[in-house]
């Protein structure tokens, strides 16, 4: 059943246009409005909370019309990126605050099991919520806003101000919490990672216009538009000088390499860019690739970065013009090339991304 | 300038402002003793005075407080046309001479709707409601400033989220703003109840200086003078004092406990 559903959104503010936004989420669903700052995610939320009117465009909740209907009428929870707990008021009486002014009974039950899912159970008596860590005022703001359970919970970039472990762990509370009280959660991140570890679906914005909506691991295998791989990580995106169609493909000027580019069924027009994430170019192990000897490419490492067991590698290529790529290694195959060592990679051709020049965002890359 | 010419120079300022204010209570202090005190405190022209000074202030302060809430709120949260000048305009009485206020006031009443509010409603002109209303016009003004800058500071997002959780835009400032800008609001408050019973200029403009009729502290103090009870003046003028350090210390606490 569709929970949420919105429909050409428009909306001008200034010089920012949010232009014909149109989504949806299934009920229990959480969706993630990812883009860059100024792309128009937080007044996509707001006007699906209702804390903004839109120009034009309608919305649903739980099959009602709700494009008119005010905030408090809409039986949603919205938490903002700074939390905003009401520093007049306990912790108990933060959490219990939506229930009162719903005149609501308090629901014991249900205040003990979030309490306990969140680890807030001995914050529970504390007077000042100033007196909280950023990791537990936030807790305390997912109880508040799940204590009186919402049609619909609005997330804006919440996590954004805890440290990694920290956000990995109330990530997991969350999608726990999720699980349990079936919540509808439509979540703002301006990063892939938090976006991953929380929605089942990703809405890719920039500059006011939806590029992609869809289920992440679908993002990632066909991301529509360079913006939308750009925000899903994508570092390898390169220009392209010229391309010639060939066998099944089109063999694609680099300035010292030839690619080639996958033809996919809806693209008849030459790309002007391709990409490949990182994790799909890996330098030869034993210098092993096989027979297949298409997009290899031969180049220096320049910078290497290591996140965990994986190490990244910048390459670059030593004639002009000067081509730079990241590559993965994988501490398990062995230790990773060092500054200034030569390695020859290949991008699997099934793995590169080709986009149009008609595609949005393009003028800007 | 060498640093420590420059730190002295700064003493010495610092140093002359201080005794320019002690200079003022010490010589209120010195001029009077205990018998002169209790004279004036006795007589009934002064206690008339004060109990008037005490009755028009606070009424005064507190109706510009009703005022002054939602004024200021809208000022510092709507965005509306012609906001600037609303918020220019009202800043006009903080910054005009009393005197003139007074007179402005004055010839609000010679005017026909003014005069039809004198005939027919309350009469203002050299009545005690005048001076209630010249001081109303002082606290409320000062009131509003304090107040917009307090209600700036309070994060609307605190509204937003209330909103969501079931507030309609009036609970959601009853139950959060308000509370939040108590200390605002007390402080408004102190400093419009200061001003009030501290004005001379615009009370006696609307409401002149009837003995024991209009008499507030301020103009007992000048009809004091003006029949050479000296002692009178001056303790009058020492409790206009105490009153001001009072209302220090008391936004000195609000401050502390923000």
């Amino acid at each position: 059943m569709t929970m949420l559903r919105a429909e050409s959104l428009r909306l001008r503010q200034g010089n920012f246009l949010l232009r014909d936004v149109s989504l949806d989420c299934d009920q229990g669903q959480c969706l993630a409005l990812l883009g860059h700052s100024g792309s128009g995610k937080t007044t996509c939320l707001e006007i699906l909370a209702g804390l903004r009117r839109v120009d034009s465009g309608r919305v649903w909740i739980g099959g009602r019309e709700a494009t008119n209907v005010p905030p408090e009428q809409r039986e949603v929870s919205y938490l903002p990126q700074d939390v905003a707990l009401f520093p007049h008021l306990s912790v108990r009486e933060n959490i219990l605050f939506p229930a009162r002014m719903r005149r609501l009974a308090p629901d014991g039950h249900r205040l003990r099991r979030l309490c306990e899912m969140l680890e807030i159970v001995p914050l529970l008596d504390r007077p000042d919520v100033r007196s909280l860590s950023g990791g537990e005022a936030q807790r305390v703001a997912i109880a508040r806003a799940l204590i009186v359970p919402p049609r619909v919970l609005f997330l804006d970039e919440c996590f954004g101000a805890l440290d990694a472990p920290r956000r990995r762990r109330l990530a997991r509370q969350f999608r726990d919490l999720r699980q349990m009280t079936g919540t509808t959660t439509v979540m703002v991140s301006h990063d892939a990672e938090d976006a991953f570890l929380m929605a089942d679906r990703l809405a890719v914005l920039h500059q006011g216009s939806l590029q992609q909506i869809g289920e992440p691991g679908e993002l990632l295998r066909q991301p529509a538009t360079v913006e939308v791989a750009e925000l899903l990580g994508m570092q390898n995106i390169l220009p392209l000088r010229s391309c010639q169609p060939g066998d099944g493909h089109w063999r694609c000027d680099l300035g010292n390499f030839e690619l080639l580019v996958p033809l996919t069924p809806n693209r008849f027009t030459a790309p002007s860019h391709v990409g490949f994430f990182s994790w799909d170019v890996s330098p030869a192990a034993a210098g092993n690739f096989g027979e297949q000897q298409s997009n290899r490419l031969r180049l220096r490492v320049v910078d290497s970065e290591r996140r965990g067991h994986e190490v990244r590698l910048r390459l670059r290529t030593d004639q002009p013009p000067s081509l730079v790529i990241e590559a993965s290694w994988h501490e398990s195959l062995g230790p990773a090339a060092a500054r200034g060592d030569w390695v020859e990679v290949q991008v699997p051709l099934a793995k590169i991304h080709a986009w149009p020049a008609t595609s949005d965002g393009l003028e800007k890359t | 300038m060498a640093p420590g010419c420059f730190r002295a120079g700064l003493f010495v300022s610092l140093g002359i402002a201080t005794t320019v204010v002690l200079a003022l209570l010490g010589s209120q202090i010195a001029y009077i003793d205990r018998e002169s005190i209790f004279a004036a405190i006795s007589s009934p022209s002064v206690r008339s005075a004060i109990r008037l000074s005490l009755l028009t202030s606070s009424t005064a302060a507190v109706l510009a407080l009703v005022f002054a809430v939602p004024s200021a709120y809208l000022l510092a949260r709507a965005r509306f046309p012609g906001r600037s000048l609303v918020d220019a305009l009202l800043d006009v009485p903080v910054i005009m001479s009393p005197v003139a206020l007074g007179l402005a006031l004055l010839l609000v009443f010679r005017t026909s709707p003014g005069a039809l509010v004198e005939r027919h409603v309350v009469r203002f002109v050299f009545e005690v409601p005048g001076i209630v209303l010249a001081q109303f016009i002082l606290a409320a003004a000062l009131e509003i400033r304090v107040l917009k800058a307090t209600f700036e500071e309070i994060n609307p997002r605190l509204e937003q989220v209330a909103r969501c959780m079931g507030c309609s835009p009036g609970r959601a400032f009853l139950h959060v703003t308000l509370p939040l800008a108590r200390p605002g609001l007390l402080a408004a408050l102190v400093l419009g109840w200061a001003r009030a019973i501290g004005d001379f200029g615009a009370t006696v403009m609307i409401a002149g200086a009837v003995p024991g009729k209009t008499e507030t502290v301020p103009i007992a103090i000048y009809l004091g003078l003006a029949s050479l009870r000296i002692e009178h003046s001056v303790v009058l003028t020492l409790l206009l004092t105490l009153i001001a350090i009072s209302a220090l210390l008391v936004l000195r606490w609000l401050g502390a406990r923000q």
